[in-house]
């Protein structure tokens, strides 16, 4: 098919309607956004420069809830330290969700015959049909003191693990890995999987070895579901309350210090007083660092396409 | 037939070793994943309260307790309601979004992207405060379509995403040659673009089904009386982790892995008819 | 799910409307639009009471005998924590709800919105069989001798522990939480306000009012809390989070209470739990009526009821959650066993009263900071956190 176009040389102009493709594709998702996001967009950022009164919401313009985080990030409450914790927790987790994944899927593509295949990735992202909460509650047994890991590794005689990894940012990692994968799971795998075969044939042929087909094909072409994976688990991490808080122990040690976790923070400047205003303010930061994260993680995404291309 | 090496004799240790090594790898993996579920399985037929060690003997206690309580079945009734119809919806309009952003040019296109993206960025708590203060003034708090309404926002995302990822590996010869040939934009929407995006619609709509159909802040706000499971399950934890929540996971985890495999093995024909043509050539 | 019609109406009767004008959306005509394309609208019996509650309240041996004394359906939209329960109810239109259980010190930020109607007492009888403190309890009282509210529940943060490493004299006090023994091994319930009025009940003992407290002893609060940091392992955000640190035993101890109920329910006897020597805090939750509701004749019969020996014994002892029970009376619908468990047995040290009662003395109600903001108490939770 794609030859005949070629042969054509010239590309017909497809038969418009009246319904013309291009304004309903573009109409459907900005309507239903404006729609049922906009507005409680605005709702969000405008309600950062509101103030509080009598555990009432008072409308106005004002900068006080900014210049009063401002004053608390390093110092009091110190949220900058909370920011980098989240910084370094998410952006390792990152790394390690994908050192996990990626191989993960090159052994699906790979090693499992292509009838295999779906039902694999399937049992794959069936972890992802039980509840979070409730597989952080699994975590937490099977990471405890006394929790099955340990259990299990001392009767074997392994008793170095006796500490238990619980309430510690590792703990918060492995939640937020065995969170991740099975989305990180699907992307790679549509970007590995879509590879096309006939290229690595072709550098076998010419020789390369193993090692170099995939340095070569398979490494550069995996790259554009490598960078998004990356930043998609940075932006999930950092989000992310409930690994911090039940697998984490809510101030859990890295070597940042036994810090909390900004998304942590959020929550319970939330639930400690009566003022939204003020946690929205703290919540347009934390969207702030993670359009950060999106823009770089895009660009970056971008370049690796365009470096394929 | 792992396609990816070209026989070079009958014995390839090389390959046997690698092929090997994926297996084991592939193995390991799944036990990670798999090790908070069957944790979970195992301590809902357990007669402990609380999970520790030891057990205390198998009980179908919990199994018992979660059929007498018509809560967390009726939650899970309107989960099912929601999360399909949400996943539908976030499909559909993740499909025109993917599509709009991959074939067109027009201004906005990335900030169209970004939009679409940003309201997994923002925090639900705050995100769930809005939605009910938008669907209040809509008469539509507290009704399972405004949880589908808000589900379908933050859902659109994941699959968006992952319908872009597979529409970006479409050849635009493919769609040209249709048009060639005479059909018109639709016919050859219809006719090539969806049927070669159709694995990652549907990759997306899994996606978008799972986050949905396990999201408990914002439906907490938004809907009202009648909860969804993950609503219904996040008001048991007030007390404790009560068990019978372990006996609904088990269930919802075993049925949905049988409603995948039957699926699977339904459909197997079809999808090996829709395979590329260029990895069947290799096998 | 409901008749929206109505829920329309109530919205548009409440012209005092939340932060943003209602036409400023759609206008009416798209809200009429939309509300026809209601698909899943549950039709529902006319009349059914509305009440936004911590959970419990709407198990069915709580609340059956109501429902079907009164012919009616008490729907129940269940919150966890404070701050969700008055967002919750500042955005849902006026009059979505008859009646709410708030805990005792949240009831005046409904106040200060005008959300509540004060209650009579002398409309609930079965008040004179509440102990003396929650007859007349300071954080519900309103003008003219009037209260805002019922208590239905209530039970205190004392300290929690594992009695096969931890002394009851070890437990005794919040100053023996530093002993070494404890280093790492506290887990605590992560929420500022309980945890820092009992550093305050440490540093000044017995103070009716430990939340009161002037800007140089709130310094020393911080700095109690902050020296106790690296004896904590972990903060939990409710209890599930306790009960699996104390079985797993990453801690043996924690500074929150009912652990031991909790415990001895699932099969364990090796918690206790002691109200230490300086006092503790306590918590309550109170029945109040809603100023907009359109079903207020229904509501107060269902506060009087809350408030009656029977359903509030079983009330506090709930399958997944149990607490004490301000009607004191509770102990003649309760075996001997679940008076034991519950503290409703006579107080060796106090001849002629109950347990209970010896704890309530004991303890303070909790309540909001008064002489700093909110804000200030949590910015010394965090730097404690972050230590």
């Amino acid at each position: 098919m794609a030859d005949a176009a070629l042969a054509c040389g010239a590309v017909a102009e497809p038969a418009r309607g009246p319904w013309a493709l291009r304004a309903v594709s573009i109409a459907v998702p900005v309507a239903y956004t404006a729609a049922f996001f906009l507005v409680p967009l605005a709702f969000f950022v405008v309600l950062g420069f509101w103030r509080v009164q009598d555990y009432q919401v008072v409308p106005g313009f004002s900068l006080e809830n900014y210049r009063d985080i401002a004053g608390h990030i390093l110092a009091q409450s110190n949220y900058g330290i909370a920011i980098v914790q989240s910084f370094y927790v998410s952006a390792t987790t990152a790394l390690c969700a994908v050192a996990f994944c990626y191989p993960l899927v090159l052994a699906i593509v790979y090693t499992v015959p292509g009838r295999l295949q779906r039902l694999v990735l399937l049992f794959a992202v069936a972890p992802f049909w039980t509840s979070y909460i409730l597989r952080v509650f699994a975590w937490q047994i099977l990471l405890a003191r006394r929790g099955i890991i340990n259990t299990a590794a001392a009767s074997l005689g392994w008793d170095w693990m006796e500490q238990g990894w619980l309430n510690t940012q590792v703990a918060t990692r492995i939640g937020l890995v065995h969170y991740l994968a099975p989305v990180l799971v699907i992307i790679l795998y549509v970007s590995v999987s879509s590879i096309d075969r006939t290229l690595i044939e072709a550098a076998r042929e010419l020789g390369a070895s193993r090692l170099q087909a995939f340095r070569r094909v398979i490494w550069p072409l995996s790259r554009v579901g490598i960078t998004v994976s990356l930043s998609f688990a940075t932006i999930i991490g950092f989000g992310d309350v409930l690994s911090g808080s039940l697998l984490g122990g809510g101030a859990g040690r890295s070597i940042v210090g036994a810090v909390p976790l900004f998304s942590n923070m959020i929550m319970s400047d939330y639930a400690s007083s009566t003022n939204l205003p003020r946690t929205c303010a703290l919540a347009m930061i934390l969207v702030l660092i993670l359009a950060c994260i999106l823009v770089a993680g895009l660009r970056a995404a971008e370049r690796a396409q365009r470096a394929v291309a | 037939m792992p396609a990816v090496v070209i026989p070079r004799g009958p014995v390839d240790g090389e390959r046997f070793a690698l092929v090997a090594a994926g297996r084991a790898y592939l193995a390991l993996g799944f036990v990670f994943l798999m090790l908070p579920i069957v944790t979970l399985i195992v301590f809902s037929f357990q007669r402990n309260q609380y999970a520790s060690l030891p057990g205390q003997g198998w009980s179908l206690r919990w199994y018992v307790k979660l059929f007498q309580d018509d809560a967390l079945l009726a939650a899970l009734k309107n989960s099912l309601i929601v999360s399909p119809v949400a996943a539908t919806a976030a499909s559909v309009i993740g499909f025109f979004a993917a599509y709009a952003t991959h074939r067109f040019v027009f201004p906005g296109r990335a900030a169209l992207s970004i939009l679409l993206v940003v309201p997994v960025l923002i925090p639900p708590l705050i995100l769930g405060i809005a939605f009910l203060g938008l669907l209040s003034r809509l008469s539509l708090q507290g009704q399972l379509l405004g949880v589908i309404l808000t589900h379908v926002v933050l859902v659109t995302a994941p699959a968006t995403a992952i319908i872009q990822l597979r529409l970006a590996q479409m050849p635009p010869s493919l769609e040209e040659a249709a048009w060639n040939l005479g059909a018109s934009e639709w016919q050859a929407l219809v006719r090539v673009v969806v049927p070669f995006a159709a694995a990652g619609i549907a990759g997306g709509w899994l996606l978008a089904f799972t986050f949905s159909f396990d999201e408990f802040v914002i439906s907490w706000f938004v809907s009202g009386f009648d909860p969804t499971l993950p609503v219904a399950i996040y008001s048991y934890l007030v007390g404790s982790a009560d068990p019978s929540l372990n006996a609904i996971a088990t269930l919802v985890f075993v049925l949905s892995s049988l409603v995948l495999l039957g699926a699977e093995l339904l459909l197997m024909p079809f999808i090996v008819r829709a395979r590329r043509p260029g990895r069947a050539a290799v096998a | 799910m409901r008749d929206t019609s109505k829920l329309d109406t109530a919205a548009s009767v409440g012209e005092a409307a939340p932060s943003v004008p209602r036409r400023w959306f759609l206008g009416a005509a798209a809200g009429a639009a939309w509300s026809s394309l209601t698909i899943i609208n549950k039709a529902q019996a006319a009349g059914p009471l509305r009440v936004l509650a911590w959970p419990g309240y709407d198990e069915k041996p709580v609340v059956g005998e109501f429902e079907d004394t009164h012919k009616v359906k008490v729907e129940f939209k269940n919150y966890i924590g404070g701050e969700q329960m008055l967002q919750y109810y500042s955005q849902v239109p006026k009059g979505t709800f008859d009646a709410i259980i708030s805990d005792a010190e949240y009831v005046q930020k409904f106040v200060a919105q005008n959300a509540l109607t004060p209650l009579k007492k002398a409309d609930f009888p079965n008040l004179k069989d509440f102990h003396p403190k929650y007859q007349d309890f300071a954080p519900l009282r309103a003008p003219n001798d009037m209260t805002w509210g019922i208590g239905t529940r209530f039970s205190f943060y004392g300290i929690s522990f594992n009695a096969k490493h931890v002394s009851d004299e070890e437990a005794s006090s919040w100053n023996n939480l530093f002993m070494p023994k404890f280093k790492n091994k506290i887990v605590m319930f992560d929420w500022y306000l309980p945890n820092m009025s009992n550093a305050s009940l440490a540093l000044f003992p017995n103070n009716p009012a430990p939340y009161d407290i002037s800007d140089g002893q709130l310094a020393q609060v911080k700095d109690w809390l902050i020296k106790l940091r690296p004896q904590i392992t972990s903060f939990a955000p409710q209890n599930q989070g306790l009960v699996s640190a104390l079985v797993n035993e990453d801690a043996i101890i924690t500074p929150y209470g009912d652990m031991d109920i909790e415990m001895t329910v699932a099969g364990y006897n090796n918690f206790k739990t002691v109200v230490p020597k300086e006092g503790s805090i306590r918590w309550t939750e109170a029945a109040c009526l809603c100023a907009d509701s359109r079903n207020k004749e229904l509501a107060l019969q269902w506060i009087a009821y809350m408030s009656s020996a029977k359903v509030q014994s079983r009330l506090v002892y709930t399958k997944g959650f149990k607490a004490r029970a301000p009607n004191m009376k509770v102990v003649e619908h309760w075996d001997d066993e679940q008076k034991k468990l519950m503290s409703y047995v006579p107080d060796p040290a106090n001849p002629g009263r109950m347990l209970v009662e010896t704890n309530i003395d004991k303890s303070s109600p909790r309540g909001l900071p008064v002489k700093q903001a909110e804000a200030a108490w949590q910015a010394i939770y965090n730097q404690f956190k972050s230590a």
